[in-house]
């Protein structure tokens, strides 16, 4: 545990060279990988209730909140997509892992369907080489969560032009409920990968935060890991303001008044409680810790550069959308039919976090947008 | 008098240093092209974005389809070589201009003050007889071998190099640079482990000195040139100072320009002299004796024919035009760093730190509410982190955001920006007047009345007063809850 209440001795503009280097094993050691830990665990917490639950009235009831409990981490954790995590084509490190565990935005729910009907579900990891086949916690959320009947295939589709899903409708629950347990068993396995990635004992990943620059490391300097961290808290900007809330409230990328089915959670009707622990991790990355402990985060960093003020503002801002979120009246499709502007008032709170990351955090740290380290300066 | 600078002018120089100068030039840009194709920077900056930033007067200017852009760099390469030994020099240098500009006037986020640079010596070079001598040219035409060139062309190349580290260093007197040593501190506080030079990073100081350093060494280091007795010493304080830069920052092939650039300010016939002396022959051969190749005897050449008044006159407009075109910036009010009018082409390099959080507000006749439109739905994070801070090309966007909601058939649109901007560690203000409907707005070079004015007071300070830095932290805990 590093202790944030060591003398930086700094002689300007963080002259300390070892305090980011100290922030930087500090928010993987104390933030990340205890989080990792406690999804796994939740992970197979949810295998367990799934394979348990049944189609009849309660018999579900347990599985459901196993899924909400995974969720809470998980979202946490996709303010954390660096390393093996993130994306191979675009994060230094990455090993596709989070789109094998939550593939939000993108699901194809007519083949959820279709595999639910042809039964497809029965080897794991047959299903799991499906090519864009449906993966992950939000194809369990559909499943598990869906009370409709119908599915999401066109008519021409075979299983509607053949009868065949009206044909078993009476088996639908339970498939739907084995699927989701098959699903589950590849989510398990996915997160102990996340958690054997990161381990000393496995791919180490988290020497990668604690001892950057080494021969072969992945990020060649502190600086460089400082970076990956800032690229991955960028996700309450595209994905948490703009398409968790800016869509539905029909202020970006919406051609009507509101859009409610962009709302992320459709089924589970979890959408705000994924937005609060999204930033509660990015209040988890920017302090080193939940507020009220001691840790050292990116705040530390600001203090040392003579930039407190950017910080008490940055960890207010924070506070202030979580309130704001917290304050919004019951789920994101209720607001939206009842009330808007709570959800504006979290979008526009959240903004002055994206606008504080994006310049003055940026400014001061000298740290760069996500994908732009390549090219030249002068 | 016109007749004394005229033979000044016309005096047969040795084409040695030339020679090398176009050997390094050709070298570097041959390195480049092939480093931008192995980063996969022309997929980056050319085919992935679906928006490009033009540039004022060059509106026609398109990109062209892959495999085309490919084949662009890999002729840029082949070229550059062509012109570092010397092979169809004419053929080669102009096509290696027109090839080079043509990409860096696709997009102005990819503008770099050094590839100007190139484009302008590239440009000046279409124009010498860098072939003659040293050359693949020299050895299969001897005829068109020469072992001179007149006096006036190794000046205008010395000026063109001249004018970068003349303007650079004016870029630097300014409070930020040096009484705050922003955006320095900031820069260097990132980059202590900088191999060789990190751990010195830490001392408190340090931003100061190399603020006043950089200062010193830009606007000084040609007369220093200049001067035999001083050249050595201002030569490798040129190379040191490249070499820092190098290590420090991300600027290319910059430092290596600027270092070879610097080697014209010596005697024309260096390179053979130092070729002499490693050789061991001795005396030096008398600097007449020049040769169009290694050992070959001298020839020097007639130069008067080239000259003409109409020559002199396009050498004088040009020079007139490298020396004005910096200095429009002053001519408009405020802080050029902060609404960047006249910021292009007037060699400010590295004098600032940069970054914005944009967002467009859009309206149309009749609607009941504004929509938000994301730069990232139009542009790269590249070109959005470089859109950020130019006041022009947030205007561009604008513009075509307003273009694509009327095609969609929304009438009497209107453009509105949210432009957070923070320059040099300041508090981030806003650029852009929230009010202004740019969407009304033109690009011109009249002052933009819509550019906010410039946040007051100073940058970041570079040396903060560190008093019990986990005490502070506490207070910002505290305010979280």
């Amino acid at each position: 545990m590093v202790s944030c209440s060591s003398d930086s001795g700094s002689g300007g503009n963080g002259g300390d060279s070892g305090l980011r280097g100290e922030v930087l094993a500090s928010l993987g050691q104390n933030v990340i990988v205890p989080l990792q830990e406690r999804f796994a665990a939740r992970a197979a917490a949810l295998e367990t209730a799934l394979v348990q639950a049944t189609p009849e009235p309660g018999g579900r009831d347990a599985a459901q909140e196993a899924w909400r409990q995974a969720m809470q981490p998980w979202q946490e954790l996709e303010m954390m997509q660096l390393g093996p995590s993130g994306s191979s084509l675009t994060v230094m490190g990455g090993q596709d892992l989070r789109a094998r565990i939550y593939s939000w935005p993108n699901l194809n729910l007519c083949l959820v369907d279709q595999q639910t009907v042809e039964e497809g579900y029965d080897d794991p990891d047959a299903l799991q080489a499906v090519v864009g086949g449906p993966l992950g916690l939000w194809a369990i959320e559909y499943l598990l969560f869906n009370e409709s009947a119908a599915n999401n295939c066109s008519p021409l589709n075979t299983i509607n032009q053949d009868g065949i899903w009206d044909a078993m409708a009476d088996m639908t629950p339970q498939r739907r409920l084995d699927y989701a347990a098959a699903l589950s068993t590849l989510v398990r396995r996915r997160a102990d990968d996340l958690v054997a990635a990161w381990a000393p004992s496995g791919g180490n990943y988290i020497a990668e935060l604690t001892d950057p620059g080494r021969s072969g490391a992945v990020y060649g300097t502190v600086q460089e890991g400082l970076n990956a961290v800032s690229d991955a808290m960028f996700y309450l900007d595209k994905e948490t303001k703009d398409m968790k809330l800016g869509e539905p409230l029909g202020i970006i990328n919406c051609a009507t008044a509101t859009c409610p089915e962009s709302i992320e959670s459709q089924w589970a009707t979890r959408s705000k409680q994924h937005v609060v622990a999204n930033l509660r991790a990015f209040q988890a990355l920017f302090l080193g810790s939940s507020p009220g402990t001691d840790a050292l985060g990116f705040d530390d960093l600001l203090i040392d550069m003579g930039a407190p003020d950017v910080a008490a503002d940055m960890a207010q801002a924070i506070a202030d959308a979580i309130a704001a979120t917290e304050a919004i009246s019951g789920t994101f499709f209720e607001a939206l039919e009842q009330d808007p502007t709570q959800m504006e008032a979290a979008h526009s709170a959240i903004r002055q976090i994206t606008d504080l990351l994006k310049t003055d955090l940026l400014s001061i740290l000298d740290l760069e947008q996500p994908d732009r380290a390549a090219g030249d300066n002068d | 008098m016109l007749a004394t600078l005229r033979d000044r002018l016309l005096e047969p120089r040795d084409a040695a240093s030339l020679a090398v100068f176009r050997f390094l030039f050709g070298t570097i840009l041959c390195l480049s092209s092939i480093r931008f194709l192995w980063n996969g920077w022309v997929e980056r900056f050319y085919v992935r974005p679906t928006f490009f930033f033009q540039y004022w007067g060059f509106e026609w200017v398109r990109v062209l389809p892959e495999p085309w852009m490919t084949v662009l760099y890999v002729a840029m390469a082949v070229l550059a070589a062509f012109v570092a030994v010397g092979f169809l020099y004419r053929i080669s240098i102009v096509a290696l201009f027109l090839i080079f500009t043509y990409v860096e006037l696709i997009d102005v986020t990819n503008y770099l003050n050094h590839y100007y640079l190139v484009s302008l010596l590239a440009f000046l070079m279409c124009f010498l007889p860098l072939g003659r001598a040293y050359s693949v040219d020299a050895r299969i035409w001897p005829s068109r071998a020469g072992s001179t060139v007149p006096a006036w062309m190794l000046y205008l190349m010395r000026f063109q190099i001249g004018v970068v580290y003349f303007y650079a260093g004016i870029a630097k007197l300014q409070p930020d640079w040096l009484l705050h040593a922003q955006p320095l501190g900031i820069w260097l506080a990132a980059r202590t482990e900088t191999p060789l030079i990190g751990p010195l990073l830490t001392l408190p100081a340090v931003p100061h000195i190399m603020s006043w350093a950089g200062f010193l060494n830009d606007t000084l280091v040609v007369p220093f040139l200049l001067w035999r007795k001083t050249r050595p010493y201002a030569f490798a304080t040129v190379f040191v100072f490249h070499f820092c830069t190098h290590l420090l920052f991300v600027i290319g092939v910059f430092p290596f320009l600027m270092v070879s650039g610097a080697t014209l300010f010596f005697d024309a016939d260096w390179p053979r002299m130092l070729l002499h002396r490693i050789r061991g022959l001795a005396p030096a051969p008398n600097r007449a004796e020049a040769s169009v190749g290694f050992g070959e005897p001298a020839k020097p050449q007639q130069e008067e024919g080239r000259w003409s008044t109409g020559v002199a006159i396009l050498i004088a407009a040009y020079c007139v035009v490298q020396v004005v075109m910096p200095l429009r910036a002053y001519l408009y009010p405020g802080d050029v760093l902060w609404h960047e009018q006249g910021m292009r082409y007037s060699w400010r390099v590295m004098v600032r730190e940069k970054n914005g959080s944009i967002g467009y507000r859009v309206r149309w006749r009749d609607a009941d509410r504004e929509v938000r439109v994301s730069p990232s739905q139009y542009l790269t994070s590249h070109q959005e982190r470089e859109m950020s801070g130019q006041p022009d090309l947030i205007l561009q966007l604008a513009r075509r955001i307003a273009a694509d909601f009327e095609e969609r058939g929304y009438e009497d649109v209107e453009v509105r920006v949210d432009a957070l901007v923070s320059l040099n560690g300041r508090r981030a203000a806003p650029m852009i007047d929230p009010d202004a409907n740019l969407a009304q707005e033109t690009d011109t070079l009249a002052v933009m009345r819509w550019i906010a004015p410039s946040p007051y007071g100073a940058p970041l300070p570079a040396y903060p007063q560190h008093d019990d830095s986990s005490s502070r932290a506490a207070t910002t805990r505290r305010a979280a809850r």
